[in-house]
């Protein structure tokens, strides 16, 4: 691990008064916050009488689903929000001082020095065209570093370790591209700390990020913060996160505050409607749940969706078999007529028996997603076999392979990619149909209302185009077009994973009520193991390219093998709660 | 920091509240608003023009360009020919709108039956255009591989010509000129740009997943090109070929201009400016009418491209 | 770095080949016979037709005069045209003062229509950013040509403030107008994209976070904004040079100037087609080296193209 260096080179100017204040008067004092946007149709506002305080070196965080207006709430502090977006009243007090209405020259200067971001997505945060050092030590000079170039380059190279990249005179030469996304994140934890700022807001710091260097980064941060004493305002859709990291918590939904307080009497009882299905939906926090519950012998099956299925007894047991199944992509080198290997699927097996859910689980650049587009069919494997129904699906001819598509079906992860904007829902789900010309118009329009039916939307919503729905929207739509041909096996590949939490929770559950009903299979790929305890019944945990362990839920939860296994276990938010059984 | 974080007795500003139920009403999780009305990108990007005055500017101009190229005889006063010598530059009168030229014809009827083989080679041009560009933009950008690379490569070389340069040696070859001969020429050095935006946008329609679904259901690499990413890549490929048609109009009436356009003997905006231009220290303002027949009729065309550039556009629809 | 530059370089030979066999094929490919058509109403002897298809290889077939002639392009000895001056000369003298012509133009367009397009990018939709997209829209919209008249009334003949044509051996002064006028349709296109660019740039997460930083409006506009938005803005700029100096055929029409353009214009008259393809191979040849400096310029400004 790094070693904190805290050499503070800024000079603390504070009055004398303000260690006594310290411990009684609150840093952050946000009262009736009202934030509105004007736009075509009118004035929004985002943000209706928000009430918020932090206290120096306490952390507080804000929990709410996207539109919840957290991250409005937190840029309106720093005077950052977007386009047409402004405080339309209430007061922000910040270390006695009101921020609203603050001229530019002051609002820059308390920019960085006294209120520091860490903002949400690493890719897109820093320049792409500067360097990692020059990045940092602008922020510096922004700030009032007084000192040679030496100095401040020295003081990059500090604030690089301290942030946890060591080597740091390497690294602040580097440009971002050349980072990794938790280096990325770092490097701006890194500029958001570099001046000594008394509050730091962490929008999302690390929600973009695998959920083992999401850990990783976060108890750097707190270790960070708590020794230099500064104060943290997280923002967040995760509640098991927000509860593991902060004292207070905010609860926020559609601009209002709906519900506050220390943390963990929130987690351990909620009294808001909103809340409480918050707190009952959290994967995170569902799945200490089941773990706790489980812990103490009780049955869980209430908490797994149930999914008996009568199998058919002449059908193989297994539907999808892999063996020993390779992907190897040539890479094209930057020298022409080079190319480096890279294998994306080293050797793998897994089965999945017929109306079960197995999980694929592993991080970024694990292989899963190649793996999930083999069984599709979308990717001819180097080697090895991905064996449908006992026939090696290699084997099929060009009639048969079509024939099998009907079969396999995927739902995608992208609920703003996965639906065409040119087509109405109708055509979306009609299109499989259509193309394997399934009923004449009549019969398929039957079909397309039962379908959406079986994903509880109205009728109505035939009509309509992706860009009127919503994310969750959208995906029961995909799951509606996914099943239109009857298919035995799902490939669900990251399905849930860009929704918010209630909404993940629903069309898992819905997900859950089709297996049952239909005797579905699926191969259910994701990067968090939270939802799998939710779903699964097997669990093949992927890293780099090759399965670590493959065995039941029970087992990989209650007894993990191996040491990735057992990190990821640990990176799920919420692992130091105790919140009890159920 | 206290040892138990979680023991410590909340401080002022800090206690337990709870927004009344009444107050917050949390709705069923991601229900549907069935009062909207449904609509998609185009019907959208309609509302959105509907209001603004530059798109209705442009469509006026556009419809009157149109009408006059088709029929200039309603239009006109006299015909475009009949001009007597007596008549040479007058001033503008109630019978001569516009003056007449030094030969005496009326500057107005010339400036009406001009519009004719502007427009039509604007529109051959572009029609040609967006035929042989989106063609030859979208197998590339779709099939990818040695097709993409080969047609990749035959673009940039047709870019690299000077398009001017290229159509004055070809037109210049030519032993006879007319409108048809003129758009030809201008499309087979102008279809570079519209078969890179082609390209671009399929291969960024490509990579989405509803196409991924399309082939995981069995559709052919042709069905998924016709049915999925050229529809998508069709918002650009409008915009542009909305804008080429004004600036394939400035073209011709360059080309003519210079004399190597539309021959002496069809009454076009170009020759007149070609023409007036001789008597120019002489008769400025005779130059006046052609130029700005000319000028508005192109800034209707590329106002027109803004207009649906700006409502098409994916950022201003973000919801 | 140098693999990327020798990749590129790569690029650029087949474009190179194409693009001339394009221009000669379709040059020399035309029906007639210029030969034949030289000596006047009656022509020349046949004796002496076939010596001059000789001496201009005419008799051969297409490929190998194709050949013939990229190998007097490399060595720059084209021979002489039909009226007996050997053709580098004649190009040698109409290149200097439209390259001259061009540079300005380039000059112009970058400094104003970056320098307006970045105010109106940063105060979109206010009076300022209106005003300039109106007059952009009416620079792409009017023809060079009636630009180059509008200019020609007013700064030279009403206004008296620069000359109203060049004619032989121009100076800076004189080529002042026709500069702005060839410039004036890029410059709209250079503003309108630096506009859009910048736009874009500024509502980015890193500008945000840039701002977060503490840094002031200047240094965010400076340091973050500029250099990302200009970008896109340089590949046009570099496109743009080929295509300046092939546009100054209609400029130099219009104000009298001796350059590429009336030398052109002459030689397809005359149907000195050495002369024709020449300077067109020649524009070509600007073109992509323009258009390699743009890539080098491109690798310069984003890192992440140069440690591709």
């Amino acid at each position: 691990m790094t070693t904190i260096n805290l050499t503070d080179s800024v000079t603390d100017e504070a009055p004398a008064g303000a260690s006594r204040r310290d411990d009684s008067a609150p840093l952050l004092e946000i009262k009736d916050l009202e934030i509105s946007f004007t736009t075509a149709t009118g004035v929004v506002n985002a943000v209706r009488g928000v009430d918020l305080t932090v206290y120096p070196g306490q952390s507080v965080a804000i929990v709410g689903e996207s539109g919840s207006g957290k991250s409005t709430t937190a840029h309106a502090i720093i005077d950052l929000l977007p386009g047409t977006g402004k405080v339309a009243g209430g007061s922000i007090e910040f270390d006695g001082k009101s921020l609203v209405g603050l001229n530019r020259k002051a609002t820059e200067h308390m920019r960085g020095r006294e209120i520091g971001l860490v903002p949400q997505d690493p890719m897109s945060n820093l320049n792409p065209v500067w360097r990692i050092g020059t990045q940092i030590s602008e922020a510096l000079v922004a700030n009032g570093f007084q000192g040679t170039k030496a100095e401040r380059e020295a003081r990059v190279t500090e604030l690089l370790g301290e942030a946890g990249l060591p080597d740091g005179d390497r690294r602040a030469r580097q440009y971002p591209h050349e980072f990794s996304g938790g280096m990325r994140q770092r490097a701006l934890i890194a500029i958001g700390l570099a001046s000594r700022p008394k509050l730091l807001i962490a929008d999302e710091p690390t929600s973009a990020l695998d959920v083992t260097v999401q850990k990783k980064i976060l108890d750097h941060l707190e270790e960070l913060t708590s020794e230099l004493g500064t104060a943290v305002l997280f923002i967040t859709h995760d509640l098991g996160l927000a509860a593991e990291r902060a004292e207070h918590l905010v609860v926020m939904y559609k601009g209002k505050v709906v519900e506050s307080g220390p943390a963990l009497e929130i987690l351990k009882n909620p009294q808001h409607e909103y809340t409480r299905r918050l707190v009952a939906s959290a994967p995170s926090l569902a799945s200490r749940r089941i773990q706790s519950a489980h812990e103490a012998g009780k049955e869980a099956a209430e908490q797994i969706s149930g999914h008996e299925v009568e199998v058919d007894t002449k059908a193989p047991k297994d539907v999808v078999v892999a063996k020993d199944l390779t992907k190897v992509f040539k890479i094209r080198g930057s020298r022409p007529g080079t190319h480096t290997d890279f294998t994306a699927v080293d050797g793998i097996d897994f089965v999945l028996p017929r109306g079960k859910t197995l999980a694929l689980v592993g991080e970024s650049g694990s292989g899963k997603s190649t793996a999930a587009n083999m069984v599709l069919g979308l990717l001819e494997p180097t080697s090895g076999s991905v064996v449908f129904d006992g026939k090696d699906t290699a084997s099929l001819s060009g009639k048969e392979q079509f024939q099998m598509r009907r079969r396999v079906q995927p739902v995608f992860q992208n609920p703003y990619g996965s639906l065409d904007p040119m087509y109405s829902v109708f055509n979306s789900i009609e299109e499989p149909l259509r193309l394997h010309r399934v009923g004449d118009r009549k019969a398929r329009e039957q079909r397309v209302r039962d379908l959406l039916e079986m994903v509880a939307l109205p009728a109505s919503t035939m009509q309509r185009f992706p860009n009127e729905l919503s994310g969750g929207q959208r995906q029961r739509i995909a799951v509606a077009r996914a099943l239109a041909l009857n298919p035995e096996v799902i490939v669900l590949d990251e399905a849930v994973s860009a929704l918010d939490v209630l909404v993940q929770a629903q069309i898992l559950q819905l997900l859950g009520d089709l297996q049952g009903e239909l005797g579905l299979s699926y191969l259910f790929i994701t990067h968090d193991l939270a939802v799998v305890r939710q779903i699964a019944d097997l669990v093949a945990v992927m890293k780099d390219g090759r399965i670590v362990e493959h065995a039941t839920t029970d087992e990989v939860f209650d007894d993990p093998q191996q040491d990735y296994t057992k990190d990821l276990l640990a990176a799920i938010p919420g692992g130091s709660l105790e919140i009890g059984g159920v | 920091m206290p040892e138990n974080r979680y023991e410590n007795t909340p401080r002022p500003g800090q206690d337990r509240y709870v927004a009344p139920a009444e107050e917050v009403t949390v709705g069923a999780v991601d229900a549907i608003a069935e009062d909207q009305t449904p609509s998609n990108m185009w019907q959208d990007a309609w509302r959105e023009m509907r209001h603004r005055p530059m798109f209705w500017a442009a469509l006026a101009i556009i419809t009157v360009a149109v009408f006059i190229a088709l029929f200039p005889g309603l239009v006109a006063t006299q015909a475009p020919r009949s001009c007597d010598l007596a008549e040479s530059l007058l001033p503008p009168s109630t019978e001569h709108f516009f003056g007449t030229t030094k030969d005496g014809c009326d500057i107005y009827s010339r400036v009406i039956y001009g519009a004719r083989p502007s427009v039509t080679v604007g529109v051959l041009a572009t029609s040609f255009v967006v035929v042989l560009g989106g063609a030859v933009g979208a197998l590339g950008g779709y099939f990818g591989g040695l097709m993409d690379t080969l047609l990749s490569r035959l673009t940039d070389i047709f870019f690299a010509v000077p398009f001017f340069l290229a159509a004055i040696v070809i037109l210049s070859l030519l032993p006879e000129r007319n409108a048809l001969a003129v758009a030809l020429v201008i499309a087979s050095f102008g279809w570079t740009s519209i078969a890179r935006i082609t390209r671009g946008s399929v291969l960024s329609v490509k990579n989405n997943e509803f196409v991924t679904a399309a082939k995981a259901l069995g559709m052919s690499r042709m069905g998924i090109l016709l049915k999925h990413a050229l529809p998508n890549a069709a918002a650009p490929i409008i915009v542009y070929a909305t804008v080429a048609l004004g600036t394939f109009i400035v073209a011709e009436a360059t080309l003519t201009f210079l004399g190597i356009g539309m021959p002496p003997s069809t009454v076009s905006w170009g020759g007149d400016l070609a023409n007036g231009r001789l008597i120019i220290r002489q008769a400025p303002e005779i130059l006046l009418y052609p130029a700005a027949a000319l000028g508005i009729t192109v800034l209707g065309f590329i106002m027109m491209g803004d207009v649906v550039r700006d409502a098409l556009d994916p950022k201003a629809r973000k919801r | 770095m140098l693999w990327y530059i020798g990749r590129r370089l790569l690029q650029v030979i087949p474009v190179f080949i194409g693009a001339t066999l394009l221009v000669y094929g379709m040059v020399f490919l035309r029906p007639g016979d210029p030969v034949a058509a030289l000596g006047g109403e009656r022509g020349l002897p046949e004796a002496v037709q076939e010596a001059i298809r000789a001496q201009f290889h005419l008799n051969e077939p297409f490929f190998v005069q194709y050949l013939y002639f990229l190998k007097g392009i490399f060595t720059w000895d084209l021979g002489p045209d039909f009226t007996g001056q050997p053709v580098t000369e004649t190009i040698a003298n109409a290149f200097p003062v439209t390259f001259e012509l061009a540079v300005m133009a380039i000059v112009i367009e970058t400094v104003f229509g970056i320098g307006f397009g970045l105010i109106a990018g940063l105060r979109k939709g206010k009076v300022f950013d209106s005003t300039v997209l109106v007059w952009s829209l009416l620079l792409i919209a009017l023809p060079t040509f009636v630009l180059g008249f509008v200019a020609q009334i007013f700064l030279g003949v009403k206004l008296g403030w620069l000359p109203v044509t060049a004619g032989r051996d121009p100076n800076f002064e004189s080529l002042l107008m026709p500069a702005m006028v060839l410039a004036g349709t890029s410059l709209a296109y250079i503003l309108r994209l630096t506009r859009t660019s910048v736009a874009e740039t500024i509502t980015a997460d890193h500008v945000r976070t840039a701002r977060a930083k503490g840094l002031s409006r200047g240094q965010v506009t400076q340091r973050h904004v500029l250099r990302n938005s200009l970008i896109p803005v340089v590949t046009f700029i570099g496109a743009d040079l080929g295509n300046l100096m092939a546009g100054s055929i209609v400029t130099e029409g219009i104000f009298n100037i001796n350059g590429v353009g009336g030398t052109l214009f002459q030689s397809i008259v005359r149907g000195e087609n050495v002369t024709v393809v020449t300077i067109t191979t020649i524009l070509v040849l600007v073109y992509i080296a323009a258009n390699l400096i743009v890539d080098l310029l491109y690798a310069v400004l984003d890192p992440r193209i140069r440690y591709a």
